[in-house]
């Protein structure tokens, strides 16, 4: 049967040509089903890794866990997270599927990045979006493609409100990445940011606390040392004169106080008492005139040694 | 490499095929066949010059339309909720 010219239109060439049609098509739902699947599946071991990740305790551990929990669930062989610190970029952790990361790392560590054009590196955190770069072409090949002798790889940015912070670059030997690879990257990138603000949020709340703490303890004994010198009368001038302050605090202030004594942002203090932000900041300023306190942790300081001594509850 | 990727190789044989057969078909050169959506285009395009309607086509195409709307709606439910946790992010990132 020849069927190479269809337009002689017998009825197997047509049925020929229909059937060629009906399988192309089948192949090609088949084809794009598979590629859909693909997408989810790869979103969701990102997803699925950012978990994780959120669990950890946070500290210097924290960016190997991630690059190494990010190339185990995904399709690269190497995955490079680099900060920023200033104009430059350092790396600070390496996973690699085949390879000595340690080694890789501390090269990688020896010779940081200026960035600079004509760095894509440099793009990536100006603009603060992910690119797909070819390592085959004269600007791609510099940066970490230059050490990595990466042939395709993707670079997307760690932002934290609202600057990039540092970068994830990830390659898979000499495959070439294409769109998918760029959204899982840009994914990863996003959630691991959650992540560090987070983590980062979390240990400054605890030096503030520790802070707070050790300054209510030292007034506190201070107050006890004034006491044993000038005899129950300096004391208790100081007490009353801040017992004074806080009485006349209104209830809402009083409230807000102890909020702020607590470590509460403005923000935080309005989600809680379901005010607008601009009226914490309010009767924050009137709080501080009040106790003329220097400060809000100077304030702090004072509502928590009156709450030592029972003039405050 | 995923078992979804593994998965991809033997189906992409099969339509490198499928298309060398159709090149045959169209009395095209291999080489020039090599595009599933336009190798499609040509069929179609020469079905419908000869006056044929196949209704295993149109079912075809209707289950295609159906898979890229059902994934469509998927990945627009994940790209909300990626605009709402960036969302959130701004709203609670520390001043």
């Amino acid at each position: 049967m020849s069927v190479a010219s269809p337009d002689a239109g017998s009825s197997s060439d047509r049925d020929a040509l229909e059937r060629s049609l009906v399988e192309l098509l089948a192949l090609e739902r088949e084809l794009t089903e598979l590629a859909l699947m693909r997408r989810a599946d790869a979103l969701e071991r990102v997803a699925d890794t950012v978990r994780r990740l959120g669990e950890l305790p946070g500290g210097e551990e924290l960016p190997a866990r991630a690059a190494a929990e990010f190339g185990q669930s995904s399709e690269f062989g190497r995955v490079v997270i680099s900060e920023l610190d200033g104009s430059e970029l350092r790396a600070v952790a390496v996973w690699e599927r085949d390879g000595d990361e340690g080694q890789l790392l501390e090269r990688l560590r020896s010779e940081p990045l200026l960035l600079e054009y004509p760095l894509h590196e440099h793009e990536v955190a100006r603009a603060r979006t992910p690119r797909i770069i070819d390592g085959r072409t004269e600007r791609g090949a510099h940066g970490w493609a230059r050490q990595l002798h990466s042939r395709s790889y993707v670079i997307a940015p760690l932002v934290a409100d609202p600057e990039a912070i540092g970068l994830v670059h990830a390659d898979d030997g000499d495959r070439e990445l294409d769109e998918l690879d760029r959204e899982v990257v840009d994914t990863f990138a996003n959630g691991l940011s959650g992540v560090l603000e987070r983590a980062v949020l979390r240990h400054t709340l605890e030096l503030h606390s520790a802070e707070l703490s050790a300054a209510a303890q030292w007034m506190t004994g201070a107050v006890r040392r004034l006491d044993d010198i000038a005899g129950e009368s300096a004391s208790e001038a100081l007490v009353a004169a801040e017992a004074r302050a806080l009485q006349s605090l209104t209830p809402r202030e009083a409230e807000i106080l102890r909020l702020l004594a607590r470590g509460h942002t403005n923000r935080q203090i309005a989600q809680q008492l379901v005010v607008r932000e601009g009226t914490v900041k309010y009767h924050v300023k009137n709080v501080l005139r009040k106790l003329g306190a220097a400060g809000r942790a100077d304030a702090a300081s004072r509502y928590l040694r009156a709450t030592a001594t029972g003039v405050a509850r | 490499m995923s078992a979804l990727a593994v998965e991809q190789r033997p189906l992409q044989e099969r339509t490198d095929a499928a298309l060398a057969r159709a090149a045959a078909l169209l009395a095209e050169p291999s080489s020039s066949c090599t595009d599933l959506p336009g190798v499609v285009r040509l069929l179609q395009g020469r079905l419908s010059e000869l006056g044929v309607e196949s209704e295993r086509v149109r079912e075809q195409l209707a289950a295609r339309d159906r898979l890229h709307e059902r994934y469509a709606l998927r990945f627009r439910a994940l790209a909300d909720v990626h605009g709402a946790v960036d969302r959130l992010r701004e709203l609670t990132a520390p001043q």
